[in-house]
């Protein structure tokens, strides 16, 4: 018997959808997939299969589906659901930059605590899935000051924003070890 | 539906009815994940039979479109070859040039979130 810790529901960030779709070639042509590649397919799959919900920002929908990149990212388009940008995400994401987060960063973290999904009625995600360690060390180190501005400022909110939380940063890798499929 | 209580050790034994509806016998090699109020077994060759049945529904889909593509852009202009040509230094900043296009095309438009929504976090744990 085995247990693991799986996250209901994942923001994946755009390097886990580009390692993804890279390995997804790959394979179809029947070539070698290189480890991080293999991973972040295997754990999206993974996820699938395990009934997870799994979540890309509107920006990153919005590169996916123009029609010059459809030949790839079809395949996985019917197993992605965007969040919306739910009210204090910019005012979230500019306290992160000042955390040192980049841009980027600071958005895919926001949204993955003031997205929205209006089937589930839930806000936030459980997790955020990554490729990037940089951006995961930083919130691993930063995590008590990250987490204490976070609720000196949710606390000022009416609801449904002073209960939302925080994501767990993963590494696609350090899932798909855990999974041991 | 049955109910079972756990014992002290933590051990549950489950009936007899419960394993056999479940076709999971004996030895079975079983995937537990843990939520609040929760606990979900699997049986681990089934899990692993849906993401193979996933990842072949992905690669016969992914197979028709570059068969329509044939010598035609696949992705952002780029052919098959010269897709699969890209050092990872290239294809990283293709997506990063192409992830700011997609920012700057697109405007954050904050919406309210109605006050019956839950975090995902305490929904589903």
């Amino acid at each position: 018997m085995s247990k693991i810790s799986l996250p209901t529901s994942c923001l994946l960030d755009k390097n886990i959808v580009r390692e993804a779709l890279r390995g997804l070639v790959r394979e179809t042509l029947g070539r070698h997939l290189p480890p991080r590649q293999g991973a972040s397919l295997g754990v999206v799959r993974a996820l699938i299969a395990y009934g997870g919900l799994l979540y890309i920002t509107p920006e990153l929908w919005h590169l996916l589906e123009r029609p010059a990149h459809l030949p790839i990212a079809s395949p996985f388009l019917s197993y992605l659901r965007v969040l919306r940008p739910g009210r204090y995400l910019k005012r979230w994401r500019r306290r992160l930059t000042e955390e040192g987060f980049s841009h980027e960063d600071a958005l895919i973290l926001s949204y993955a605590s003031f997205g929205f999904d209006t089937l589930e009625k839930t806000f936030g995600v459980e997790s955020v899935l990554t490729n990037d360690l940089r951006m995961k060390d930083r919130y691993a180190h930063g995590f008590p000051r990250i987490e204490a501005r976070f609720t000196r400022m949710i606390r000022q909110l009416k609801a449904p924003y002073q209960q939302a939380t925080l994501p767990d940063v993963i590494s696609a890798e350090e899932l798909w070890v855990q999974m041991a499929l | 539906m049955r109910t079972v209580v756990i014992r002290e050790t933590g051990e549950l034994v489950l009936p007899r009815e419960t394993l056999e509806e479940s076709r999971i016998t004996a030895g079975t090699a079983l995937v537990v994940i843990a939520r609040a109020g929760q606990i979900l077994l699997l049986d681990r060759a089934q899990v692993r039979r849906r993401v193979e049945e996933i990842g072949q529904g992905m690669q016969e889909s992914l197979g028709k479109a570059l068969g329509q593509a044939g010598k035609d852009a696949i992705f952002a202009g780029l052919s098959l070859d010269e897709y699969l040509a890209l050092s990872e230094e290239e294809e990283v900043a293709l997506w990063d040039r192409l992830f700011k296009e997609a920012e700057q095309e697109l405007t954050i438009r904050e919406q309210d979130i109605p006050p019956d929504f839950v975090p995902a976090r305490q929904k589903y744990r």
